[in-house]
């Protein structure tokens, strides 16, 4: 088992496959929480999910609060809706109390 | 004013020494929260060109596959990758950033990706899958301080609630109340002192 895992659409997480990822294609956002739960008793250090599915489930990600796994918002392959800067943007608020880039 | 504080001498001195311990609280964690903003700010900047060019080049590898999956069949596609004959070794640490420990990674890639005879895949596909190796490490470093991002932000959070709540309510509420203690000990002194002269008064009409 990888320790690195992507959840996302197929077509955009198939290549990772090929360099030793663990792959879990998700069609949606409830499936894409199940297996998140799966994987957080197992030994995943790093999780990997595409814009798509992050994007139902912003909610359930903000109130994950643990070290390990690492998870990271990556674009599909319809390219980048800016999520991933949403949640930096998420990280300014809560720093600085305020929106500082708007 | 703190309730239940009896007019002593010896609560006044133990309120000058909790005032001045509380000060000296305030000012270093002040400079905690700056020196911990300083990283932040420096980190986003990091952070906001690196995700740009990740997910630039996420994009155009993410092209390339499709082109691949467009000239293959898909059975042939998902044949030649599913058994990956690589394995990704990633050893995982904590490095400390002042008082959070931050996770640290470090990767290496081992065996041939190509895991595939060529007869049946493309070329594009080769070079597809030479694009997401290419872009691993990068997405790696990416969790890596968007993670040490979170941290600090958290931390940052704790600190200034902790300089506010010095700032705004310790340090006024302890100020008051050592006034408070001194004038009623000055009220008691000079009643006191009153009641001894008028005493003395009436003591030399006799």
């Amino acid at each position: 088992m990888s320790k690195i895992a992507f959840i996302g659409e197929q077509p955009s997480i198939l290549g990772f496959k090929a360099i030793g990822a663990d792959i879990f294609p998700a069609a949606d956002g409830n499936e894409a929480v199940n297996m998140l739960e799966n994987m957080f008793k197992e030994d995943y250090k790093i999780i990997y999910i595409t814009e798509n599915i992050a994007g139902q489930i912003t909610d359930y990600l903000k109130g994950i609060d643990r070290l390990w796994p690492i998870i990271t918002i990556i674009p599909g392959f319809k390219g980048s809706k800016g999520l991933g800067k949403a949640r930096l943007r998420n990280y300014i608020i809560k720093a600085t109390g305020t929106d500082m880039i708007s | 004013m703190l309730a239940d504080v009896s007019l002593t001498r010896m609560n006044l001195m133990k309120m000058k020494k909790r005032y001045a311990i509380a000060l000296r609280g305030h000012k270093l964690l002040k400079d905690k929260q700056d020196e911990l903003m300083r990283k932040f700010m420096e980190l986003l900047e990091e952070i906001k060109s690196y995700r740009q060019e990740v997910e630039n080049s996420l994009e155009k590898v993410h092209k390339q596959f499709f082109w691949a999956q467009g000239v293959m069949s898909k059975e042939f596609l998902e044949e030649a990758i599913m058994v990956p004959q690589v394995s990704l070794n990633l050893t995982t640490s904590q490095e400390q950033v002042f008082n959070i420990q931050t996770p640290k990674l470090d990767f290496h890639i081992e065996g041939d990706i190509y895991s595939y005879g060529f007869l049946f895949t493309s070329q594009q596909l080769d070079l597809a899958l030479d694009g997401y190796k290419n872009i691993f490490p990068k997405l790696l470093h990416l969790s890596e301080i968007e993670k040490r991002a979170e941290l600090l932000a958290s931390e940052i959070e704790q600190t200034r609630r902790r300089v506010n709540a010095l700032e705004y309510i310790l340090i006024p509420e302890l100020k008051q109340t050592i006034k408070y203690i001194s004038m009623r000990l000055a009220e008691l002194e000079l009643s006191n002192q009153i009641r001894l002269m008028k005493i003395k008064d009436i003591v030399r009409k006799h």
